[in-house]
């Protein structure tokens, strides 16, 4: 039907005009296929982007400035509360709702720095593996699997035990958490790839190692790594803010959404939102991600849904 | 086996690497006589190499040396705590692998219908939900809210009723996704068509032919997340005040009691190692085809 009308009003007002309606259709063709809550979740997760960097303008407060003369005030629509701290305030009155904006960034600078790592260490290992075989894929996926089968989030308590507690040593840590599940998908990309036609013939014509794979298999590994990097920033965002719930991850007075959950554990009974706003920014960001990690996995490769 | 020896190596190196060790087992004021004498003592004068040996064999029996903040063996207390987290983390999985069978066959049955999508977007919501968010809201609603069970603490089986629920629902909400995915694929086989057409009662259908072989995936899978539920066991224990190992290990980082998290570290690898193994030996039990492989 849309063919036809768009056609008529080429007939009837000329190509510029044609034109100029021919562009929300495509763009809405495009969309056409993509679900709502995927698109519901873009917008929550674009939100996050914008709310981390603007934070020093977004948010009503200093952060880690407290407020003792306003302590455990709970949020404008309860009584007692008020706007000017919209989310209410915790024991020793920081505003909740700067807090939790500002606990944004932790939780993506941490989620994405950590999952960069995690896919230039995997992909890395997984092209040596996947293209060269023999010893070389035994080692690494060796140790791939032997990383899988470890209590990693304790030998990440040790760690920080050790060199103590920062933002950095945090997202290196998650980083190496999350190479061997890059590794392994790459891998299996790879073997795949390596005795496909074009590969094949690249060599025939007397191509080199390096020109294959900078050529051929690296661009063909793009769409693969944008997914796996979508599903682990799950895992990533969440290993930051188990650790900053332990009290081992962000250091104090910074905020993250972690350590923000742990503090209200305590005053549960009397101001419940201390721990629920952050949960619930926690909550909302983790569904998001996981929901568009999922559907693109599906959309981009089914047969990676088992794994 | 590589696991632990990785682990082990991995807990050495980052421990040598950060420097003397002496100087973290003892306040920044110590004399020196004390340091040279510890470092004595705990052979840290010798080259690396015959560390390593030494550390190696002390580990193997079973001394980790010895808690600063109770002195008492780090073994011992580690094993003291063992006992509570199995409690919870053995809870938790019956828990979780009952409820998600059940959840999953229901939901498979009734597919497409208002319900099925129902509990398959609020096992979405739950598996993407942290283990002590969860415990949280848990705690809020049925312990602040409700008053019906304690909020923390242990030693009676009204203690252990919320924390075991926590680690149980993010399980289930994988598992039961799972046991619905493996059971439809299931469903749609021809022995479970030659079974109906034999005249077979539904539920026997589901039982005997379906479930059984739609186990097989779910087998693969309740490896990885028994290896998950205790790591969620240590998040959660936190939040519910459950003396086990994973609070000791917090417990022990805060006080900078390094041979606790040590040995904690390194009995957490083994249950690991154990797990791994079992679920490998369960897996040839279940299916026969791998038995002659």
């Amino acid at each position: 039907m849309s063919e036809i009308s768009t056609l008529q009003g080429q007939a009837a007002l000329g190509n510029v005009q044609w034109e100029r309606q021919r562009a929300p259709n495509a763009s809405r063709r495009w969309l056409q296929g993509v679900p709502l809550h995927i698109l519901v979740s873009v917008a929550v997760v674009f939100l996050l982007g914008v709310v981390a960097i603007a934070a020093p303008w977004v948010a009503p407060h200093d952060p880690i400035e407290p407020n003792l003369l306003a302590r455990n005030r709970p949020p404008f629509w309860m009584e007692g509360g008020s706007l000017d701290h919209p989310l209410g305030t915790d024991q020793v009155g920081y505003d909740l709702l700067s807090r939790t904006l500002y606990g944004s960034r932790p939780a993506l600078l941490i989620g994405l720095c950590a999952a960069v790592i995690g896919l230039v260490l995997g992909t890395a290992a997984g092209v040596l593996a996947g293209y060269y075989r023999g010893l070389v894929d035994n080692t690494i996926m060796m140790l791939a699997d032997a990383q899988l089968s470890s209590p990693f989030l304790v030998i990440a308590i040790a760690v920080i035990a050790v060199l103590g507690q920062s933002i950095v040593v945090l997202l290196v840590l998650a980083g190496i958490g999350a190479w061997p599940a890059f590794a392994r998908a790459v891998r299996a990309q790879v073997v795949a790839l390596r005795e496909r036609e074009f590969v094949v013939a690249s060599r025939a014509l007397g191509a080199g190692d390096g020109w294959i794979l900078l050529r051929h298999l690296l661009p063909n590994l793009l769409w693969l790594v944008i997914v796996m990097v979508t599903i682990q920033l799950r895992g990533l965002i969440l290993f930051e803010s188990f650790l900053s719930f332990l009290g081992l991850g962000v250091p104090p007075p910074q905020p993250s959404w972690g350590s923000m959950i742990a503090a209200g554990r305590q005053y549960l009974v009397t101001s419940w939102w201390i721990s629920v706003v952050p949960g619930m920014a926690l909550v909302m960001t983790v569904v998001a991600v996981s929901l568009i990690g999922d559907w693109l996995r599906d959309v981009l490769d089914p047969t990676l849904r088992h794994r | 086996m590589l696991t632990l020896w990785l682990v082990v190596t991995a807990v050495f190196v980052v421990l040598r690497s950060t420097g003397d060790p002496v100087r973290l087992l003892l306040p920044e004021d110590a004399p020196l006589e004390q340091v040279v004498a510890l470092r004595q003592k705990l052979g840290l004068d010798r080259p690396i190499p015959v560390q390593y040996v030494r550390f190696w064999s002390r580990a193997l029996s079973g001394d980790l040396g010895e808690s600063i903040r109770f002195h008492q063996p780090a073994t011992e207390l580690v094993l003291a705590r063992l006992w509570p987290t199995a409690q919870l983390g053995l809870i938790a999985f019956l828990l979780s692998v009952v409820s998600s069978v059940t959840l999953g066959v229901v939901t498979a049955l009734s597919r497409g219908t208002a319900f099925d999508r129902v509990m398959m977007a609020s096992l979405s919501l739950l598996q993407a939900s942290p283990s002590f968010f969860i415990g949280i809201v848990l705690i809020l609603f049925v312990s602040v809210r409700l008053g019906w069970l304690p909020s923390s603490g242990s030693g009676s089986l009204r203690h252990l009723i919320l924390p075991a629920v926590t680690v149980a629902l993010i399980t289930m909400a994988s598992l039961a996704r799972l046991v619905r995915s493996a059971l439809l694929e299931v469903l749609r086989a021809d022995y479970v068509r030659t079974a109906r057409a034999k005249g077979l009662a539904e539920h026997a259908v589901v039982v005997r032919h379906a479930l059984r072989n739609a186990s097989l995936p779910v087998v693969t899978v309740l490896g990885l997340e028994l290896a998950a539920l205790l790591t969620g066991t240590v998040v959660v224990e936190t939040v519910f005040a459950w003396p086990g190992i994973g609070r000791l290990a917090v417990e022990a980082v805060a006080v900078r009691d390094y041979p606790v998290v040590q040995a904690v570290v390194l009995v957490v690898t083994i249950v690991f190692v154990v797990i791994n193994f079992a679920v490998d030996v369960s897996y040839i039990l279940l299916d026969p085809r791998v038995r002659h492989v």
